[in-house]
């Protein structure tokens, strides 16, 4: 079982979440039209390689969503049963006690007429669509390295399974596969392993600044009848946020008393004592939302990171062999707080860019990708990010100055006052201790503080999340120096790990247990967030994807 | 519950009755709706005679005796037909085994060929409003209880070891014998047994024991760890750990208890110095009772646990294992 | 020699599942499936077997067969082919009756030399079904095993007793229920999983199998289900240490725990 294999497919899309999806399903689509139209034509394969067990199990969203891409991806298609379409909504002012509805909501922030639904079960059905469509799915294969030949993009190289801790071959190790395509779509979403070594290699986001990053936290709640109505949306500002910390909550109705509560935290703070998972656990104890939850019943919970850098840190979207889909490339609107819209009209563009590259046979493919720029230009992505270009660099100046110049953008077609505004420097915003103006209470992580009602310890909640690794392998959480993190971290930063994490991965252990402090990682309770690869203050965490199919088990979320 | 005798399905090894044979005499008695009710127990072996007086002290009224030195090399099909031929003859209302390896395989054979229903894994027996026997059963992992009917006669059971108790013996109670003949099945046969009693040092497997104690953060260092491994050789348990442990490498990852997806359903769970994490807690879920030893009379794990001593593992643990060492306590037994 | 393995599939984390409140089952729309862990170490087995003696390896499942497929998994670990038997106007199936649909199904897709099942489906755990099928085809079964060797037209099975270890040696036709330890499963490949695709999956309903619903009617009936009762309120034991000591190990002896 120790033989790398080689297999060949012609195109090959990294991640199946609703970009990858979207990109393979329009793929096979327009290439049955294509092929009614030419018969001559040799019929292509489209595989998806999808590092969770099943697809959707890694996907984790709010979320409202635009579907008017998914009408055009199936049209005739009926929308899922689950998608209940947005009827009331409010933005909401919290203080610790108090929630105040704002009584005018701009444009672009209305939802009505949206559909709220889970993406974790948008993509199960999305996956059931493709496999219709004649898509090769695969589940539970991680694209660990890029396969690179003289500046092209070949392929993938998919993970080896059965290593021990110490990364010795067990004796059910099987070598992972090569895996050679004509095209190689990247669907990784936000900060995917993948992208990072293209652009380590190819250099594909020199001369825009780095994205700057949030952490969204979410749990599904099954909730006492009454207590919450299938279609409202509620969006809120405020408690238990700052001034200084980007980001909000956000309270959504599904049918059947189900809610999904979340906030949204900006890693771009100045105080590594915040804890993102402490202040949802705060969100959800306000009054305005503990009412909904109390005597309810969690469901599920789950993190991930948001690229919120907007239209100037796109990178470069194609090259020779590949190209770049949803937050992979960066396509999320900060204005809007969305992104699945974009992801799916972004898989579109590709497909129909990649059937163009394929199908024409003279050797000219890579040239031809270079129209997927252009498409993604003259298209609703281009359109709706030009004009969120400056929205999330806004509120680098705080809360007040941020709203008063999304205000002024939003009256300029997002020019605002200066465009580009300086973008936000993300972990490099973060302060040391010894910098801070003021001590605030430091959040604390301690299971002691949570009711077990509405608020729970991480280790609970993580229960709900269903994740679980294999513990015997070699840990996928790359620590370059530990010894930064028992030494000048501590001092530095008091080891924010051990707070940004919202799993409960980085624990520091005391002198008295270990020798000396020491960093413990708990990788088996990893999310796949990557917030710790975005917020360490020194750069040295990597995420690799761990053995096939670890991971959460998302359910409905 | 009709008027109707049962009968237990039992085996003995060397002339010895297990334990497990003495529990399903107790589950009988839970099971049976009158006194006057009559039990009768089948065995299929070699040298099963000696057992014939405890079985009447402990309640049987009639014992069919299947007694030949071939019978000891016989697999499954020949103990089947032996009880199929009894349960032809007398028609007792329920049939009972051990759920043991022994009970599941002859229990399982029978319901195919009696046609009737099959309930494994009894933890108690009672009855619907209008008098319908039932049966109560774990499933999934132990998180859920699940009642269940039979539509035919005679209803089949495996009863859990450990749950029912043995029943009073009266000494100098009699019951009557009757020698009974079956054929071999040259199909298949026992080529070789090997018992594991009185077998030494080797510490079952975590997955395996009837017993495991655990060992957390609460121990401080790697140096206090004989602590909790003199506590399992008193009770003949495995050692178990929580991930932390492992992570700080205290001991080795095959002690891992959770987490990796199936849990540890162990009689006895001890958990020394565990805080009581929710992913510790849900490999042990299905635990069947669970006592916690901890400084800490805040930690999550008093949450669950059955019995809770405050307290310092070091000032715990060795009292511990010599009152457990004071009776000796033998390695499970049989439990065919 | 042709292999039949017996698939089960029960849910994945048994954390989050929920019954419903009339009691009559599991609430099972979001669930997430898997194969029973014990059934691995059954294809593992067939596919050594296979690979030692030549011939096939058919994975064979009477259910529903939820996304993702345990038919397809073990399709795509390197099973042969796949036969699916299931039809909506099944009643709910007890383990009797499901080993009649699958006895019936094997008769259909035989003659096979040894079925293997694991010992145990980790879901409703009745563990009967190696039993069941071994009376209605009336062959020899070995349970639990850990080890086996083929030998011309017998096996030697080694198995795992509560109390040891036994050597059997059956003839084939046998069925034989695999327990943890009988080999090291293999993962699958990513090359299997797009090969799977291309395997044949007989499809079965009432209709093919010969037998009728009267066969099927259950006689092992579920009245209720609920979640099992919270523990109840922890006992704490108080003294200083070796008062505590001998009170616990007082308490767990009359519970019955010790031995």
């Amino acid at each position: 079982m120790s033989v790398r294999e080689t297999l060949e497919t012609d195109l090959l899309v990294v991640g199946g979440g609703p970009a990858g999806l979207a990109t393979a399903i329009h793929f096979r689509r327009c290439l049955a039209e294509l092929r009614q139209r030419r018969p001559e034509l040799p019929d292509l394969s489209v595989t998806v390689i999808e590092k969770a067990r099943e697809f959707g199990a890694h996907c984790v969203s709010g979320a409202v969503v635009d579907v008017e891409p998914l009408v055009r991806l199936l049209p005739g298609r009926e929308l899922p049963g689950f998608a209940v379409p947005c009827t009331g909504e409010q933005i909401a002012w919290l203080t610790q006690t108090r929630a105040v509805v704002s009584p005018w909501m701009p444009r672009y922030l209305r939802q009505r007429g949206l559909q709220i639904l889970s993406v974790n079960r948008l993509v199960r059905w999305l996956a059931e669509a493709a496999e219709v469509e004649g898509v090769q799915l695969a589940a539970g294969f991680a694209a660990t390295a890029p396969l690179i030949e003289d500046g092209r993009v070949m392929g993938v190289r998919t993970g080896d399974s059965g290593l021990d801790r110490q990364g010795r071959p067990k004796p059910s190790f099987q070598a992972g596969a090569d895996v050679r395509a004509r095209v190689t779509v990247v669907a990784e979403g936000a900060r995917g392993s993948l992208l990072r070594q293209l652009d380590d290699a190819l250099h594909l986001s020199a001369g825009r600044p780095a994205p700057v990053y949030a952490l969204g936290l979410k749990e599904l709640w099954q909730v006492k009848r009454g207590r919450a109505q299938a279609g409202q949306v509620l969006h809120t500002l405020g408690y238990p946020l700052d001034g200084s910390v980007y980001g909000g909550g956000f309270l959504y109705g599904h049918a059947g008393d189900q809610v999904s509560v979340g906030l949204v935290v900006g890693l771009d703070y100045q105080d590594p004592r915040l804890d993102p998972y402490v202040l949802f656990q705060r969100f959800k104890s306000h009054p305005r939302i503990r009412k909904v939850l109390e005597g309810g019943r969690i469901l599920g919970y789950g993190a991930r990171a948001l690229n919120e850098g907007g239209w100037y840190s796109v990178p470069k979207l194609w090259g020779n062999g590949f190209l770049l889909v949803g937050e992979s490339a960066g396509f999320l609107d900060t204005r809007r707080l969305k992104g699945v819209h974009l992801a799916i009209e972004s898989g579109m563009l590709a497909a129909e860019t990649a059937l163009e590259a394929l199908s024409q046979g003279d050797g000219r493919g890579d040239e031809r990708l270079a129209a997927y720029a252009d498409r993604v230009a003259s298209s609703r992505i281009r359109q709706d990010l030009w004009q969120a270009r400056n929205a999330r660099q806004a509120f680098r100046s705080g809360r007040v100055l941020g709203l008063a110049q999304t205000a002024l953008q939003a009256l300029s077609r997002g020019r605002g006052l200066v465009d580009p505004l300086a973008p936000s420097r993300g972990h490099a915003e973060m302060r040391p201790l010894n910098q801070l103006e003021q001590p605030r209470d430091a959040a604390s992580r301690v299971a002691g503080q949570m009711d077990r009602q509405v608020t729970f310890d991480r280790a609970t909640a993580l229960a709900a999340s269903g994740t679980n690794h294999e513990e015997d392998q070699p840990p996928h959480l790359v620590v370059a120096d530990p010894e930064v993190c028992a030494g000048r971290c501590r001092a530095e930063y008091d080891n924010p790990c051990q707070r940004f994490c919202p799993a409960g991965v980085y624990e520091i252990v005391a002198e008295h247990e270990a020798g000396k402090p020491r960093l413990l990682i708990h990788a088996s309770n990893c999310l796949h967030c990557k917030t710790c690869e975005i917020m360490d203050p020194y750069q040295i965490i990597t995420w690799v994807p761990p053995e096939a199919g670890g991971g959460p088990s998302y359910e409905a979320l | 519950m009709s008027g109707g005798g049962i009968l237990g399905v039992l085996s003995c090894r060397a002339g010895r009755l297990p334990r497990a044979a003495l529990e399903v005499l107790g589950a009988a008695q839970q099971l049976r709706s009158t006194a006057s009710s009559s039990i009768a127990a089948v065995l299929v072996g070699a040298e099963v005679s000696p057992v014939i007086d405890t079985l009447a002290a402990h309640g049987v009224d009639s014992v069919y005796l299947f007694e030949d030195d071939a019978l000891a090399r016989c697999t499954t099909e020949v103990h089947v037909r032996a009880v199929a031929a009894v349960v032809a003859e007398i028609r007792p209302a329920c049939v009972l085994l051990p759920d043991s390896a022994y009970g599941r395989d002859v229990a399982s054979r029978l319901s195919a060929r009696l046609g009737t229903g099959l309930a494994t894994g009894c933890v108690s027996f009672g009855a619907t409003a209008s008098g319908e026997p039932l049966a109560e059963r774990t499933v999934f992992g132990g998180r859920f209880v699940e009642r269940v009917s039979w539509a035919g006669l005679p209803r089949l059971a495996t009863v859990k070891l450990g749950i029912f108790g043995v029943p009073h013996a009266e000494p100098g109670r009699r019951a009557t014998l009757q020698r009974r003949e079956v054929a071999r099945d040259a199909r298949a046969n026992v080529l070789s047994v090997e018992h594991s009693e009185g077998s030494g040092s080797a510490r079952p497997d975590i997955e395996e024991a009837r017993v495991v104690v655990a060992a957390g953060r609460g121990f401080g260092s790697a140096e206090k760890l004989h602590l909790i491994e003199e506590l399992a050789d008193a009770l003949g348990a495995a050692v178990g750990a929580s991930r932390a442990v492992v992570d700080l490498g205290w001991l080795e990852h095959q002690h891992q208890v959770g987490q990796t997806g199936r849990s540890v359903a162990p009689d006895l769970y001890i958990a020394c110095g565990i805080s009581g994490a929710i992913q510790h807690l849900a490999g042990i879920s299905s635990a069947g009772t669970i006592v916690a030893i901890n400084r800490d009379p805040e930690a999550p794990i008093f949450g669950v646990a059955d019995y809770g001593i405050v307290g310092e593992i070091e000032e715990i643990l060795p009292p511990l294992a010599a009152a457990l060492r004071e009776r000796p306590v033998g390695r499970p037994e049989a439990g065919e | 020699m042709r292999v039949a393995v017996c698939l089960k599939q029960v849910p994945d984390d048994t954390g989050r599942l929920s019954a419903l409140d009339d009691g009559s089952g599991l609430q099972g729309a979001d669930c997430t499936w898997m194969l029973s862990p014990f059934d691995r170490y059954a294809v593992e087995e067939g596919l050594r077997l296979r690979a030692a003696l030549g011939g096939e390896c058919v994975a064979v499942h009477v259910g529903p067969d939820h996304a993702p497929s345990v038919l397809t998994e073990a399709l795509a670990l390197g099973v042969d082919k796949a036969v699916h038997v299931w039809d909506d106007a099944f009643p709910a199936l007890d383990p009797l009756a499901t080993a009649r649909v699958l006895a019936a199904a094997l008769r259909l897709t035989g003659p096979f030399d040894m079925i293997l099942a694991g010992h145990r489906g980790v879901g409703e755990d009745h563990g009967q079904m190696p039993g069941l099928l071994a009376e209605l085809l009336d062959w020899p079964q070995v349970t639990l095993a850990v080890g086996l060797t083929v030998e011309g037209e017998s096996a030697r099975v080694v198995r795992e007793v509560e109390d040891g270890r036994e050597e059997w040696r059956v003839t084939l036709p046998a069925v034989i229920s695999a327990q943890k330890g009988l080999n090291e499963p293999r993962q699958k490949s990513l090359k299997g999983v797009l090969e799977a695709k291309r395997k044949p999956v007989l499809r079965l309903a009432l209709k093919d199998l010969g037998t009728s619903l009267e066969d099927l009617a259950p006689q092992l009936r579920r009245e209720h289900l609920v979640a099992s009762p919270r523990r109840g309120a922890i006992r704490r034991i108080a003294g200083d240490p070796d008062a505590q000591a001998r009170e616990l190990v007082r308490l767990l002896r009359e519970a019955g725990k010790l031995r």
